[in-house]
């Protein structure tokens, strides 16, 4: 089974000095493509925004702007996040890799569970005020599934409350294996 | 180009804030970097994207560039934006550093961390865009 928690997909190819192609540098397994678009065009204004004050001498210009944007876009990439927002109402994304890794921490800490894949989506109303979690196992043999997985949900509920601040409204656990210690 | 030679980022402009007073958004990015990374549970803010720009320019060009600071504030309509990318340690819950950082923006906008650099910009205009990089599992310096 594939682990699907690493999430943040490869890194544009490093600058050789040729100008690169914009639509070459998307990254080939980004599951939120719209985002990275939208970033791309915040990057363009902010970069035009910059060549408004900053003037390069003639021989400087051939691609710079590009090679800019890539530079920038190998900084900037930090993979994808999740959009929520506090009690009070304040709005903020969190890398998706942080909030994986608090739920992976609650269901590892239950004896006999070990965590696989891991989904967390914005939930509630408003929007984002709460979380829903998939969360796929492998259940040491002998420990009962049912009982087990009652656990599981009590601790990452706890989990994401202590460390995220966010409520879970829902938490979905798919038992896809069975191992032996 | 000269100012960048000199370590000064030129990317930052002299805008004007919704009251139509001039806005150093430098002046009120280092203002504000300086309140959030105060904030605890704040491990350390990641450079705002104009700093990103202007390293990016930098290295394109071969010169030096300027001080990347953590917080982007930037006028923009009938707004101020204020962009903050922030590594987080686990002392407490993401959620209650985010309330603290926007607290702590918002009371800077009012008592004039923002308008000391010129900017008459009211807690309604104010758009915070807060982004958590990532979380350690420790606390690092606190």
């Amino acid at each position: 089974m594939s682990d699907q928690n690493a999430g943040s997909g490869s890194q544009p190819s490093p600058i050789n000095g040729a100008d690169p192609d914009p639509h070459d540098m998307i990254e080939p397994d980004s599951n939120d493509a719209e985002s990275h678009l939208e970033m791309d065009a915040q990057l363009r204004d902010v970069i035009d925004d910059y060549m408004g004050t900053f003037k390069p001498a003639p021989e400087d210009t051939a691609g710079v702007r590009e090679r800019i944007l890539a530079l920038v876009r190998q900084d900037l990439y930090r993979g994808p996040s999740t959009q929520l927002q506090t009690e009070t109402g304040n709005q903020f994304s969190i890398s998706t890799a942080s909030v994986r890794s608090i739920v992976r921490d609650a269901v590892d800490s239950v004896d006999g569970i070990r965590a696989r894949s891991v989904e967390v989506e914005p939930a509630g109303d408003p929007q984002g005020s709460a979380a829903r979690v998939r969360v796929s196992v492998s259940i040491r043999a002998g420990i009962a599934i049912v009982t087990a997985a009652e656990v599981v949900r009590r601790a990452v509920s706890a989990g994401l409350v202590a460390e995220l601040g966010i409520p879970a409204v829902e938490i979905d656990i798919n038992a896809e294996d069975v191992h032996v210690d | 180009m000269s100012s960048q030679a000199d370590g000064v980022n030129p990317n930052r402009k002299v805008g004007v804030a919704p009251a139509g007073i001039d806005f150093d958004e430098l002046a009120a990015s280092l203002q504000l970097t300086e309140s959030v990374t105060s904030v605890a549970g704040v491990r350390a803010l990641a450079p705002g994207l104009r700093d990103l720009v202007a390293t990016a320019t930098a290295k394109v060009l071969r010169r030096a560039g300027g001080e990347p600071v953590g917080v982007d504030v930037t006028s923009r309509g009938e707004g101020v934006n204020v962009r903050i990318d922030a590594h987080l340690d686990a002392s407490r819950s993401v959620a209650a550093i985010v309330d603290e950082i926007c607290a702590v923006v918002e009371a800077g906008v009012a008592t004039g961390a923002v308008d000391a650099a010129g900017a008459g910009v009211a807690p309604g205009q104010l758009e915070i865009d807060l982004r958590v990089v990532s979380r350690s599992p420790s606390s690092v310096g606190r």
